[in-house]
């Protein structure tokens, strides 16, 4: 551009230079400090220039032929100048043309990434819409799935039940009517009969209550736990009057959850811990809150028969028992049912215990927002 | 004197004899009345007798819920829609205690909610009960004219 300009301004100085030095006639006296011209005496045929240049005169001679030739020589610029106009514009067209061409393959490319963009975001839309069905499908699944676990809970509570009572009445009816005509290992078979389907009464109803704390809504509220414990230690010690049993309570201690889940879940461990100190002339039960790494943990502890550490992975497993039934009954739910209460309450539940020197059992509970 | 009806809505025949025979014991003076599905209870309630007369509405119904063919909540909800048998005691006799049977049974209005015990002990000593408390102590529901 500037090397154009250049060219420009050397041509344009040199033909103005060209023309004033070609003005014809020369005025006589015509003189200047930079440069006086005058005309020579005889101008036919031509004429003497003379040109004063700083001071210094320059003679020139000019005839007709030679001012013929000025004339084409001045021509000839003008021709060259055009011509390097013209050269110029259509370089300048040439690059404007390359230019534009650049342009247009931008915009091409820049259309060609826009429709990518916008397949690809439909695509994602799609790939979404079709998560979305696929999550609503699996929601859909747990939900009929989860109905037909109701369905099963109450066909199990309702159907199973029915029979029992008809082998217990039926056996008792056989023991009523029938029992002078039986020697006493026969009333004995009969009492297991009986004994066997109270048993499975229980089960039934225990594994009854592990299904409905699974289903039932969770209403959350601040629990006072110290009193929930209180009422159910009164009536373990109620129900067994024969035994010498220390309940330590420890005072306001709560919790945010489900009322009757936690009395469900401290039903369970106090009445284990009472079960599993029956050998102690000297029960002692606690139950109480402390603190480990920030987080409250609660605690029932005993200083019952405990168990070996080893076997702990099983505790909270349905059906599950650590000991023999013999030596303590039970149908192995309660501790599954007291696990499930505490994942609901988005909590954990653990236990420490040696052989003989009692167990303590440790839940939390995720804390109100 | 007159011997009032119970009136036993029960499908297993192992259930029924077991009440007929927890009856029997305490001695109540009853005539039990078994309808062994919906449709029976229905026909008892509203049909005619023998003699082309609506039969007499019993002093208490036992009601199980799980029946073939029509409910035991569909007999209920029939019983407290009708006029003339609107005011008759309803106790629901079942093994099921399931929230939501309990909630639609109240709310239809039933008189009492009884869980069948399995031990035949404790069975029979609720029917002794229920006998007592419905046919002797309360005053049966005057008449809807």
């Amino acid at each position: 551009m500037s090397r154009t300009l250049k060219r420009l301004v050397v041509g344009l100085v040199l033909g103005g230079l060209l023309i004033y030095s070609v003005s014809l006639p020369v005025p006589p006296e015509a003189g200047s400090e930079v440069a006086q011209v005058e005309a020579a005496p005889e101008p036919q045929q031509g004429g003497e220039v003379r040109i004063v240049l700083f001071g210094r005169m320059i003679r020139v001679q000019l005839s007709v032929g030679m001012l013929g030739a000025l004339v084409i020589v001045a021509l000839l610029i003008l021709l060259s100048l055009s011509i390097t106009f013209a050269l110029i514009a259509r370089r300048r067209l040439r690059q404007t043309r390359a230019a534009n061409e650049n342009l247009e393959v931008e915009v091409r490319e820049r259309k060609r990434a826009e429709e990518e963009i916008s397949q690809l975001n439909a695509s994602l839309e799609h790939r979404v819409a079709e998560r979305t069905r696929e999550v609503e499908d699996a929601y859909q699944q747990l939900a009929a799935a989860n109905k037909e676990l109701e369905a099963f809970a109450y066909s199990v509570s309702h159907d199973l039940r029915t029979p029992l009572r008809g082998i217990d009445g039926w056996s008792l009816a056989l023991l009523e009517d029938y029992g002078h005509q039986l020697d006493g290992r026969a009333m004995q078979y009969l009492d297991r009969v009986r004994s066997e389907t109270q048993r499975m009464g229980v089960l039934i109803e225990d594994l009854l209550e592990l299904s409905r704390v699974t289903r039932s809504e969770m209403k959350r509220s601040l629990v006072d736990l110290s009193s929930v414990a209180g009422g159910i230690a009164a009536g373990l010690q109620e129900a067994h009057p024969g035994r010498r049993i220390e309940f330590n309570i420890a005072a306001d201690v709560s919790a945010y959850g489900d009322l009757s889940l936690l009395q469900i879940v401290l039903t369970n461990l106090l009445s284990n811990a009472v079960k599993f100190t029956s050998g102690c002339p000297h029960a002692k039960i606690d139950f109480g809150v402390t603190q480990s790494d920030g987080e409250t943990v609660f605690f029932v502890a005993d200083n019952g028969v405990g168990f070996d550490m080893t076997f702990a992975g099983m505790l909270f497993g349905a059906f599950q028992r650590l000991h023999k039934s013999s030596e303590f009954p039970g149908t192995g739910i309660g501790l599954a049912t007291v696990q499930r209460i505490i994942h609901r309450h988005g909590g954990r539940v653990w236990a420490d215990a040696h052989p003989g020197q009692g167990a303590t059992f440790y839940f939390t509970v995720r804390s109100a927002e | 004197m007159n011997e009032k009806t119970i009136l036993l809505i029960e499908d297993n025949p192992s259930d029924i004899d077991l009440t007929r025979r927890a009856l029997a014991k305490c001695r109540i003076s009853t005539q039990l009345v078994v309808a062994e599905d919906g449709k029976d209870a229905i026909d008892y309630l509203w049909g005619m007798n023998r003699n082309g007369e609506i039969s007499e509405l019993p002093a208490l119904t036992l009601l199980d819920l799980k029946l073939p063919r029509v409910s035991g909540l569909e007999i209920l909800r029939r019983i407290r829609q009708d006029a003339r048998t609107r005011r008759l005691p309803v106790v629901i006799l079942t093994t099921s205690v399931e929230e939501q049977d309990m909630a639609m049974s109240y709310d239809l209005g039933i008189n009492s909610y009884i869980q069948k015990p399995i031990d035949f002990r404790q069975f029979a000593a609720t029917i002794e009960q229920l006998g007592l408390y419905w046919l002797i102590l309360n005053e049966p529901p005057p008449a809807v004219k």
